[in-house]
């Protein structure tokens, strides 16, 4: 058996705060508010080494022989800049929050409508490529959700007729989600078991 | 044996010897009149033998009950009287030859034997008449000899018996020899073994019940057997006088027993005394003979010689001969043998050779019964003989090929050459049972392998082993292979054809360039276009001020009961509980959440609800921050700032929110304050509003608050594209209510009855651009699929 101390911490862990959440019992509450907060810094350390990690890959792709990426400076020099300004100003002055207000947020704005402009073109094309049943069902739906989510039809909500089949066509995207979240949930469990048997032992390295 | 050692001084002397070259004593000063130095009680295997034995006919049985046998005879044994009266018989057809006594140096040894021990009687009765006329083989010689063994009394001397010492073959002088050392060597009686001592008795009994067992009369009784009844008379006497050692004694009853044992045992020379002393070196005769070649393989270990007669007969008892039986035929032969013998002229006889040949053809169940018994009396000087037993087993049509060629041929080179008599000699047939007995290596295709197979490894693990794959010299075999040239052998116009192929395929390696390539620019214009089209058709509706868009009529349940939570919320007197605000969302989607998002937090704050605000996003804080601005007032809203974790802090969140994010984004503590004080679950905040574009993070604060929040209402404020996966939470009851979207926002705003909450244009700028889309798509999608349609006939027309 590989790792068998980590995996009989790794169990122990886990049925702890299982019967915490489930067992009404006095003493597993602390022990689990201890575990839990032990998770926090680890996670934010986990956030820590992400960082690093980014800035020595674009560190990597600038330096590279081959082929040299001279985006990488940017980001490289974005990060500098703004863990300089962090440092200097600090995360709660509003001169520091203008980084986020005044840069990221149009930026990222932007970047949603070059996204819809770019599914608008491939839905588009989508005929071009693909011919068959599955383009033809999902141009339909794309257009049915369109119509629907678009407010176009609020005026011919008081018909009953169509009131009835606005009302099943709205259900349809709540039964696909219902479906994926079944399938989220049930996936949760397995893992969790596979952890708590030993199975699984991501944390094994 | 060619020779005789002296009892005295143990030199060697030749066989006609009488004296001793050395020590000048007599040889044979004692004749052998202790052959059977019976003493003590007779075992049961002697009295089977007896018993088993063939009774004589009813002549000789008269002859034996006449008054005038002499009284010794009664102590013999019946076997023993048996053979005297053939012997009787037999001396009585010599007498009729007597005048070919002048020519018996030219009669062969083993005839010279013969005639030496039948031609001592002086008178005897003889019936041999009808007897064939057959040479007398070696060993008829010695069952003659064996008499005469018996016969010599000690007081009688070769003198009286009329033979002369240089008549007296090997093993009579031998006997002699060993009779007086049994003279020299007195042996108690009570070591003598039992069943010699039963013996004895029981020599006794038939001497009480048959006081006269020889009816022959005495003037008919020749000279020598006079003697050897002389010496016989006393039988105890004997036993007294010349009791000899245990070992030389029974040593030389097994010799006995052999004798008595051979006609039984066709082929029943198993085992063969050794040699103990000089006066069973006539034994040695048996050994050198070449009879005994054929069975030297059934000769065991001495022990086996010991064995009582009824074990070691065990082995033959599957004969078909019984031991009456084959007695019987035995000793019925004796008399024609040796009386047809004498009756053949020496002018008639052939050589040796020839003579011995005619012998073995005209009397095959003597050969082929008694070989074995015979075997001691084979002389040395017939060659032919000796050769015809070496080699007739082996001769035979069912061996295989492979026997004649390798094993036999390698035999015949050692061998002798075969005499010319031999050519006339039927090969014998090797029996059954010796041809089951033939050694494996007999049988077995000669050697397997070569020579290189017994080369011994030597180094390496397997030093040491034989037979080992010679791997070194196989090495040493190989070497570099040959190069040959790649080149071809080709002429000129062979050359360019084969340049034009090459050509050819080369073209083929290039392929085609990609039409999708030439394609590249009018995908970026069309992008480019659409984009256009898209913006300008939103600043149009934004800044033409069309209004496309009309309110929606009808509201969704999550919209209505998020605006009844809310309005719940705003009418609570209870101003101590604060509301925590999750801000998760990203700036990408700020101005879609902000937009959704602003009159009710709004509305929450102008009801002067006191809010705390926490996000596990590192931007959430900061939009949270932008979010409130304008419309918290100083100290309503505790910035908690970022939890780092992920879903682990949303659980701490939930647990105990104190200790999960104790400070705000400043360093203050904020659980220590009023009206924070009171909050020391997640269930004790006024409402929890969730504010995401994400439907991951979105399932996660719901799945970790919902069991705890106990009556605290959970409202999301969520995106469109978050919105489907959210409902299906709403709809079970683990969220009091949902907005979603700018959709959202219109059906909160036509709830709360209010105008301005969505901006002017911005749901026609919406709904505009959706439109737009949406007409692209369809148009679009038509075109090529009208373009589909129109291409394949053209395709099929081809």
């Amino acid at each position: 058996m590989r790792a068998p101390i980590s995996t009989a911490i790794a169990i122990a862990t886990g049925l702890l705060v299982l019967f915490g959440a489930f067992l009404p019992i006095p003493v597993l509450l602390p022990i689990r508010q201890i575990l839990l907060s032990w998770t926090i810094p680890v996670a934010a350390t986990a956030g820590l080494i992400a960082i690093l990690n980014l800035l020595s890959v674009h560190w990597r792709k600038l330096n590279s022989a081959r082929e040299r990426d001279y985006y990488s400076i940017f980001l490289l020099l974005a990060f500098v800049a703004t863990f300089a300004a962090g440092l200097i100003l600090s995360p709660t002055d509003p001169d520091f929050q203008k980084i986020v207000t005044h840069i990221q947020f149009p930026v990222e704005a932007s970047l949603m409508g070059v996204l819809t402009v770019t599914l608008t073109y491939a839905s588009i094309r989508l005929f071009q490529r693909k011919r068959g049943w599955l383009a033809v069902l999902f141009t339909a739906s794309t257009i049915l959700f369109l119509i629907l989510l678009s407010g176009v039809l609020n005026i011919a909500e008081n018909i009953p007729l169509v009131k009835e089949l606005l009302a099943a066509l709205n259900t349809l995207p709540i039964a696909g989600a219902r479906g994926i979240l079944l399938g989220i949930a049930l996936g949760s469990i397995t893992t969790g078991l596979r952890i708590l048997i030993g199975a699984d032992r991501p944390y094994s390295g | 044996m060619s020779e005789i050692i002296c009892p005295h001084c143990g030199a060697s002397n030749p066989t006609d010897a009488i004296e001793c070259k050395k020590c000048h004593r007599f040889l044979f000063e004692s004749p052998s009149s202790s052959a059977f130095p019976f003493s003590g009680e007779e075992d049961d295997w002697l009295k089977s033998l007896r018993e088993d034995a063939e009774p004589p006919p009813e002549s000789e049985q008269e002859q034996t009950e006449s008054p005038e046998t002499p009284p010794f005879t009664e102590e013999l044994p019946d076997w023993l009287i048996r053979i005297r009266q053939r012997s009787q018989e037999e001396s009585g057809a010599e007498e009729a030859q007597s005048e070919e006594a002048a020519e018996e140096e030219e009669l062969p040894d083993w005839l010279k034997d013969v005639e030496i021990a039948s031609s001592q009687p002086e008178s005897a009765s003889l019936e041999s008449s009808d007897e064939e006329e057959l040479p007398l083989p070696d060993w008829l010689s010695l069952v003659s000899s064996e008499e005469e063994n018996q016969t010599p009394p000690t007081s009688v001397g070769d003198e009286e018996l009329g033979i002369e010492e240089e008549q007296l073959p090997d093993w009579l002088k031998s006997i002699g020899q060993h009779e007086e050392v049994k003279e020299e060597e007195p042996l108690p009686s009570e070591e003598t073994t039992d069943w010699l001592t039963g013996l004895t008795l029981l020599n006794e009994e038939e001497e009480d019940k048959e006081p006269a067992t020889f009816p022959a009369p005495a003037e008919e009784v020749p000279e020598w057997l006079k003697s050897f009844e002389t010496s016989e008379t006393s039988p105890t006497t004997l036993a007294e006088e010349e009791p000899s050692p245990v070992e030389s004694g029974e040593d030389w009853l097994k010799t006995f027993e052999s004798f008595d044992e051979l006609p039984e045992t066709p082929f029943g020379v198993e085992s063969e005394p050794p040699i103990t002393s000089p006066e069973e070196a006539w034994l040695q005769t048996s050994e050198e003979s070449p009879a005994e070649f054929l069975f030297t393989e059934q000769i065991s270990s001495p022990e086996e010689i010991n064995l009582p007669p009824d074990t070691r007969q065990e082995p033959f008892a599957p004969e078909d001969h019984s031991t009456q039986a084959v007695e019987g035929d035995w000793l019925a032969s004796f008399p024609p043998l040796e009386g047809e013998t004498l009756g053949i002229s020496p002018e008639e006889q052939p050589s040796e050779a020839a003579e011995f040949a005619s012998f073995l053809e005209e009397v095959p169940p003597l050969t082929e019964g008694a070989s074995s018994a015979f075997t001691f009396e084979t002389n040395q000087d017939q060659p032919p003989a000796e050769e015809d037993f070496e080699v007739s087993p082996f001769i035979s049509e069912d061996l295989p090929e492979w026997f004649d060629e390798q094993v036999f041929e390698s035999s015949g080179e050692s061998s002798l050459p075969a005499p010319e008599s031999e050519a006339g000699l039927e090969p014998a047939e090797l029996p059954g049972w010796l041809e089951a007995m033939r050694p494996i290596e007999a049988v077995a295709p000669g050697r397997i392998g070569t020579d290189e197979d017994q080369r011994i490894e030597t180094s390496g693990p397997l030093s040491g082993f034989q037979g080992v794959l010679p791997a070194e010299a196989l090495i040493t075999q190989y070497s570099k292979p040959a190069i040959y040239s790649a080149r071809l052998q080709i002429n000129e116009k062979q050359r360019n054809y084969a340049n034009l192929l090459e050509s050819i395929l080369q073209e083929e390696k290039q392929g085609r360039t990609s039409s999708r390539a030439k394609s590249a620019g009018p995908q970026i214009l069309a992008r480019m276009v659409i984009g256009i089209l898209l913006g300008v058709t939103i600043l149009f509706v934004l800044i033409g001020g069309i209004s496309i868009a009309s309110p929606p009529a009808l509201f969704a349940p999550e919209n209505v009961s998020f605006f009844s939570q809310i309005q719940s919320l705003i009418a609570t007197t209870n101003q101590n509980a604060p509301i925590l605000l999750a801000v998760d969302f990203e700036p990408a989607l700020a101005g879609e959440i902000m937009t959704v998002a602003q009159p009710v937090i709004n509305d929450l704050l102008q009801a002067g609800k006191n809010m705390v605000v926490v996000s596990i996003n590192p931007t959430g804080a900061i939009l949270a921050e932008e979010l409130l601005l304008n419309s918290a007032s100083e100290g309503q809203v505790r910035n908690l700032g970022y939890l780092p974790g992920g879903v682990s802090s949303i659980a701490a969140m939930a647990s105990q929110p104190s200790l999960a994010a104790p400070q705000d984004r400043f360093g203050n503590y904020v659980w220590d304050q009023d009206p924070y004080q009171a909050v020391q679950n997640i269930s004790d905040f006024a409402a929890v509003v969730l504010v995401s574009d994400n439907t991951d993070t979105s399932r996660l604060w719901i799945e970790q608050l919902s069991p705890l929040l106990d009556t605290t209402p959970l409202l999301i404020i969520a995106s469109h594209q978050a919105a489907p996966m959210i409902q299906p939470y709403v709809q079970n009851g683990q969220s009091a209510g949902m907005l979603a979207g700018l959709s959202g926002l219109a059906a909160y705003q036509q709830l709360t009855g209010r105008t301005g909450i969505l901006p002017a244009g911005y749901l026609d700028a919406y709904q505009a651009g959706l439109m737009l889309i949406l007409i692209l798509i369809l148009l679009f999608s038509l075109y090529y699929l009208a373009m589909q349609f129109i291409k394949k006939p053209e395709q099929k027309g081809k």
